[in-house]
């Protein structure tokens, strides 16, 4: 007994110690650390000057709801500017890679259900959004959301799209 | 016979720190415990063999431990006393098995050193990438707006590619309707245009002890030159007062 105490406190067996230790951190940190998106509601005045109506910019509302659950998320869209359209767009996605120091998750999307109006300002802002040139259901695509400002005491989020580089503000999801 | 810095006189019974030149006359005692030393040189002698007959063994202790002091006093071990093995005379010197508790201030092998240093590098960097709660990502570009009633706003701007020169001369034309406000409401204008220029993202925000107050503003574009910004329209969406 005393002979492993003694191997224990000796230089040596420090090194080995914080070895251990360190190795554990690093497993620690690789494994259990938190990596899922936060679920966040966000919501927006949307402005479309492609689609004039009599001159005037068509003013109109619109949501975005973000849901991650095991790696799997879910990207709904609405909006409203006709009344009384309504359109949305569903997408799933699949966790790629999450590059925890820029705080930027890699995602492989594809869209699974949608409602357009024949003349659609979701469809065109959704073009835009996710840097497509047509949506399709089923076209998968890459998409990575990046948290750009996040205050989880105040339930406060703000995320970017990537490659399109939309900024939404969001409130974080109890 | 030499042993370490020390010459031992076997015939007058004396040990001579040649170093230091002092001699040591030892007496019967301490000659017979360094005569089964020297004679099992290398070897562990035991408590029991090192007594010699009559000899108490806190005697015998006393002796082991000022021939340790009289052998060593450097870092360098020659004689060491293993608890309930026995003592060893070594034959050649052989640095101590520094302890942690014992030795703070005890020496650390150049391999060590390097050890240390590159699990410390290494934990830094990981740390930093996979700890950092980085709660803000610096914008591409910003500038402090003054409103006319003197209200400051910073503008951050999120640039989608590399052209900024493009970029600053729409941030510009931005600034400068914003800076006409007789008031702004908020700390905070984000702007980003899409990589098509095509779709603005406009995000204002208020930080308050609560909560943040926020607003987000989405306008589509038909093509890159169209005009759209008015006072009016920077009143309708909350950015001027």
């Amino acid at each position: 007994m005393n002979k492993i105490c003694a191997k224990l406190l000796s230089v040596k067996g420090g090194l080995y110690i914080g070895a251990l230790l360190f190795t554990l951190l690093m497993i620690k940190l690789t494994w259990f650390t938190e990596m899922h998106m936060y679920d966040v509601q966000c919501q927006a005045s949307a402005f479309d000057l492609a689609h004039l109506q009599e001159g005037e910019l068509l003013r109109g509302d619109m949501l975005l709801q973000l849901i991650e659950q095991n790696g799997r998320l879910s990207l709904a869209y609405y909006s409203a500017f006709d009344e009384p359209i309504r359109e949305y767009a569903i997408f799933e996605g699949e966790l790629v890679t999450m590059h925890s120091g820029s705080l930027t998750y890699d995602y492989n999307v594809n869209m699974t259900d949608y409602k357009f109006a024949e003349v659609s300002h979701l469809n065109d802002y959704l073009l835009h959004e996710l840097n497509l040139d047509s949506l399709k259901l089923g076209q998968l695509f890459p998409q990575s959301i990046q948290v750009i400002e996040a205050d989880l005491e105040r339930h406060f989020l703000v995320i970017k799209f990537s490659p399109s580089n939309q900024l939404w503000a969001c409130k974080i999801l109890p | 016979m030499q042993i370490g810095h020390c010459w031992y006189d076997r015939q007058n019974k004396q040990l001579i720190d040649q170093a230091k030149d002092i001699s040591w006359p030892l007496n019967d005692q301490e000659y017979w415990v360094l005569e089964q030393l020297v004679q099992h040189r290398g070897q562990v002698v035991s408590i029991h063999q090192l007594k010699s007959p009559h000899m108490h063994r806190t005697t015998m202790l006393k002796i082991i431990e000022s021939l340790i002091q009289f052998l060593g006093g450097g870092k360098d071990i020659l004689l060491e006393y293993i608890p309930n093995q026995g003592v060893i005379l070594y034959k050649n010197t052989t640095s101590p098995h520094a302890s942690l508790l014992m030795s703070p201030r005890g020496t650390l092998p150049y391999s060590h050193y390097l050890l240390i240093i590159m699990l410390v590098i290494a934990g830094c960097v990981y740390a930093y990438s996979g700890l950092s709660t980085t709660s803000h990502i610096k914008a591409d570009y910003s500038e402090r707006i003054v409103s006319k009633q003197g209200g400051l706003t910073q503008l951050l701007v999120y640039a989608a590619d590399e052209e900024n020169y493009k970029l600053n001369e729409q941030v510009n034309i931005i600034a400068k309707h914003i800076k006409s406000c007789d008031a702004i409401a908020w700390q905070t204008i984000t702007l980003a245009l899409s990589r098509d220029k095509l779709s603005l993202s406009i995000i204002m925000l208020q930080q308050t002890e609560a909560a943040w107050l926020y607003h987000n503003v989405k306008l589509s574009r038909a093509y890159v030159d169209q005009k759209w910004l008015s006072p009016n329209w920077l009143k309708e969406v909350h950015i001027c007062e």
